[in-house]
């Protein structure tokens, strides 16, 4: 299939060009080859210790997973394919072997002056994502590509409007729930600094009667005042605006869908409700100062292909958590992800660069994030000042960082986070405690030369819960522009709540510990590593999921031409 | 004027999805029929019974081509005596110029005595598969390879019947039947002997024989003519349980017992001389197989 798909756009390069050469009198266009492509390589060594005994530690004891994009543009159009490959993979579910490669997408696209028009594959959002996001998240095995017809139509310079129906790809095959959608937005300038950007969509879902059958089937099961008729089609829609004025930005989206049969919390009903979503962001920034607040609020707002697909399955809305997205290992330890059925979500941003300390790049930062189900947004649950475990705080987040440049050779970051973290939730362990971990870190950069420089980071978790309190540190040493070398261990130092030895009998330390090299050639990349990683949430973009432990060697090769 | 335009173009937008009314899938808000309901597990495991097979045919009275259907469908039961359990379907609704009954007032040259269609039977077509004509119908509601529905021509029928009555059945099911008073009380004991996984469900269906009525049908020339006297046999009257079957509560272990117990009033339409019923366990994922069928009289 995909060698045919190739063969079908060479040839039609070629009637192209055999076209250019016809009309001579015409200039001659070349077309432009472009691509990349991306593979990781893991081999498996069990360890039980750490919980490393899925599948592919007993049976398959290697993984590959591969992507290779073409794109080619002429005269307008641009025909892409991109070829996927998983061999024994737990890419796109940690507890299975996947295996199958192929056509992974192909579009055909035609620029025109005022209108885009794409067939096959493609990927898209409306406004923040959360009525309607195609997307593709490597790092997370998701792929919510749409295989459809796709316009883009620009009646005026500052005025757009976007229509597509489709199927969303499932793996190599597709969801047989039609998808379709308008999205329409505009750009005003009021005055020089002071603008807007209003806008609008609607989206519709339609469920196949296969699935209505699977779905009605267990309804009728269900006791007798729990049934309800479950819905075909739903309609999402939301409004949305950016308001610009000189150096605020405010940004407002109101999202409501109509009622469908969405899976309770307990994962063992469907019921009939409506849902709704509101979400605003307020941020402020000047020289030396940025503040950023955002809010969202969701109501039963599950839009999926329909509502036997759960977790990171079948998803049309994107719901990103608001939570801060965290870089260092301890520090991105626990993730929330979002509630769809009821939460708010809280974040505020500052940062701040004193004046006085202008020359040594001296920096603040301090992010404060919370979730709370709905009905929880007050009162104790709240309170900034609360450190009090409570179970109707998802999940709270209260972060400081300073950084410091002391000269031209080194500079230091030291930092602080708090979590509280309501685990039965987010990781569905029914018996376990509320999760409150203190974690200090910090990091130094030591330059010896221009291209050589040394790297260390460190932080200390400590927690009475979960597995314990942990200690992290990595060492790095780079020669720019093209080698990277770093060692780390993390060490689980004491035993938490899931995880004390038995009576009599020690507690025995576990290390996470790697060894990481990369290579960088112009514009391809090669890194290899051996790795520990410890169970937990694993989120990028916002979208998290739940991954068992690693242990073993990872490869990994990515180039653009 | 390209305002007002623009503004009209919306408001109909918004109109015709407002007006598009969809019609629900069917849901079962009667009280339930059940009134025993347990499941243990016993030891030593019994063997497996011989597997049987269900047809489902969708038929209709002014179906010329139906009877033809009928006659292999009995044929094939015939010939695998006590093994082939045939259910015949008239769904209301679908496929009205083959299905309605006669009626003079409708101006029909007869009128029919009797309306076998039942709602529960279109709800089963449509989930089985809704074909643009009939005489169709299913073995053991299987898609086959090659097929498209697992609703096919009659002609197929006896290889694929052959096809699943060599293959095992992983449930045995013991089905007693009886008229009491103006009800009927079914007993049913599913007792598995292999372990499954997939979800199972069982649906127990009331059919009538020996109803003389009219039927279009076809001479030996391949003529069209009306059979007033013919006689209409295992037409599905109604579901006890919910259309798509209940659902089995349960691990699917060997030696796992299901034991149930239904009662339902007898519609009085029906002649209770004449009243068999048929139960069988099946799937009802994308896959709607059905793993064995039993069916009895009601005494």
């Amino acid at each position: 299939m995909f060698r045919k798909l190739l063969l079908s756009i060479c040839a039609v390069g070629i009637i192209f060009s055999a076209n250019s050469q016809d009309n001579s009198d015409k200039k001659v266009e070349k077309g432009e080859f472009s691509g990349n492509f991306q593979t990781t390589n893991q081999f498996y060594v069990k360890d039980s210790s750490i919980g490393a005994t899925t599948t592919q530690y007993q049976k398959q004891l290697s993984s590959a997973d591969a992507w290779l994009l073409l794109n080619y543009k002429y005269a307008g159009y641009t025909f892409t394919a991109r070829y996927d490959l998983f061999n024994n993979s737990p890419l796109l579910n940690p507890q299975e072997a996947y295996t199958r490669s192929g056509l992974g997408m192909y579009s055909v696209r035609k620029d025109m002056d005022n209108m885009t028009i794409t067939a096959g594959y493609f990927y898209d959002q409306f406004a923040s994502g959360m009525v309607f996001r195609s997307y593709e998240d490597r790092n997370l095995g998701l792929d919510f590509a749409i295989q459809g017809a796709h316009v883009k139509y620009r009646p005026t310079e500052n005025t757009t409007i976007k229509a597509f129906t489709g199927l969303q790809k499932f793996r190599f095959d597709l969801r047989p729930m039609v998808i379709k959608g308008v999205n329409a937005e505009h750009h005003l300038d009021i005055t020089d600094n002071f603008s807007i950007e209003p806008g609008a969509s609607f989206v519709n879902r339609t469920i196949d009667n296969e699935t209505m059958n699977v779905m009605a089937a267990s309804i009728n099961n269900y006791e007798l005042s729990k049934r309800f008729y479950p819905k075909y089609n739903v309609f999402v829609y939301n409004v949305y605006n950016t308001l610009r004025y000189k150096n605020v930005t405010w940004y407002v989206e109101l999202a409501q869908k109509t009622p469908e049969a969405i899976i309770n919390p307990n994962n063992d009903l469907m019921e009939l409700h409506a849902g709704k979503s509101y979400l605003t962001s307020l941020s402020y920034s000047t020289k030396g100062f940025g503040v950023n607040m955002q809010y969202r609020y969701i109501d039963k707002f599950s839009f999926r292909t329909s509502p036997l697909q759960t977790q990171n399955t079948g998803m049309i809305a994107y719901l990103p958590s608001v939570t801060r997205q965290n870089v260092y290992r301890l520090l991105a330890r626990y993730n929330a992800f979002t509630q769809e059925w009821g939460e708010n979500g809280l974040q505020l941003e500052l940062s701040y660069k004193p004046k006085a300390l202008k020359k040594h790049q001296t920096q603040f930062n301090f992010n404060a994030s919370l979730a709370t189900p709905q009905g929880y947004f007050n009162g104790q649950t709240i309170n900034p000042l609360n450190f009090k475990e409570d179970p109707n705080r998802f999940f709270r987040e209260y972060y400081f960082e300073g950084q410091h440049k002391f000269n031209k050779k080194f500079k230091l970051l030291l930092g602080y986070q708090i979590i509280n973290y309501n685990q039965r939730l987010y990781e569905a362990k029914p018996t376990v405690p509320y999760v409150i971990a203190h974690t200090f870190f910090g990091e130094a950069t030591y330059k010896f030369t221009n291209t050589r420089s040394l790297r260390m980071e460190s932080q200390y978790l400590q927690t009475n819960q979960d597995l314990g309190s942990f200690v992290n540190g990595l060492l790095e040493f780079n020669m720019a522009p093209h080698y990277s070398f770093s060692f780390g261990d993390m060490v689980n130092v004491r035993p938490g709540y899931r995880n004390q030895p038995e009576p009599g009998k020690a507690f025995k330390l576990v290390h996470y510990w790697n060894v990481f090299m990369a290579v960088t050639q112009k514009n391809t990349r090669f890194t290899a590593g051996y790795i520990k990683q410890v169970e937990g949430v694993n989120c990028t973009g916002g979208v998290c999921r739940v991954e068992p432990a690693f242990s073993g060697v990872r490869l990994t090769l990515t180039t653009n031409f | 004027m390209k305002k007002l335009i623009n503004g009209l173009f919306i408001l109909g937008f918004l109109f015709v999805i407002n007006a598009c009314k969809e019609e629900p899938p069917y849901i079962n808000f009667s009280p339930e029929n059940t009134i025993g309901d347990t499941s243990y597990i016993i030891s030593p495991v019994p063997s497996a019974e011989l597997k049987s097979v269900l047809i489902e045919e969708f038929s209709g009275v002014k179906c010329a081509n139906c009877p033809s259907a009928q006659v292999s469908a009995k044929a094939i039961s015939t010939a695998n005596p006590g093994r082939v359990n045939v259910v015949t379907v008239h769904p209301l609704n679908k496929l009205n110029a083959l299905t309605r009954p006669f009626d003079k007032a409708g101006g029909d040259e007869f009128t029919s005595k009797y309306d076998f269609r039942t709602e529960a039977g279109a709800q089963i077509f449509e989930m089985v598969g809704l074909t643009s004509g009939i005489p169709t119908g299913n073995v053991n509601r299987k898609l086959f390879s090659g097929e498209i529905l697992p609703n096919i021509d009659y002609p197929k029928w006896s290889a694929y019947v052959n096809q699943e009555l060599n293959s095992p059945t992983p449930v045995n099911i013991k089905l007693n039947a009886k008229n009491i008073g103006d009800s009927i009380e079914v007993e049913l004991t599913l007792t598995y002997t292999q372990a499954q996984t997939d979800s199972q469900y069982v649906t127990i269906s009331i059919l009538e024989s020996e109803m003389e009525d009219i039927q279009e049908s076809k001479d030996s020339t391949g003529a069209t003519i009306f059979v007033e006297n013919y006689i209409h046999r295992h037409v599905l009257r109604g579901i006890i349980t919910s259309y798509f079957g209940d659902y089995l509560n349960a691990s699917y272990v060997p030696g796992r017992v299901f034991y149930k117990k239904y009662r339902i009033k007898r519609d009085p339409k029906w002649n209770a001389a004449n009243l068999d019923v048929v139960a069988f366990v099946h799937l009802n994922t994308t896959k709607k197989n059905v793993l064995h069928s039993k069916e009895t009289k009601v005494n």
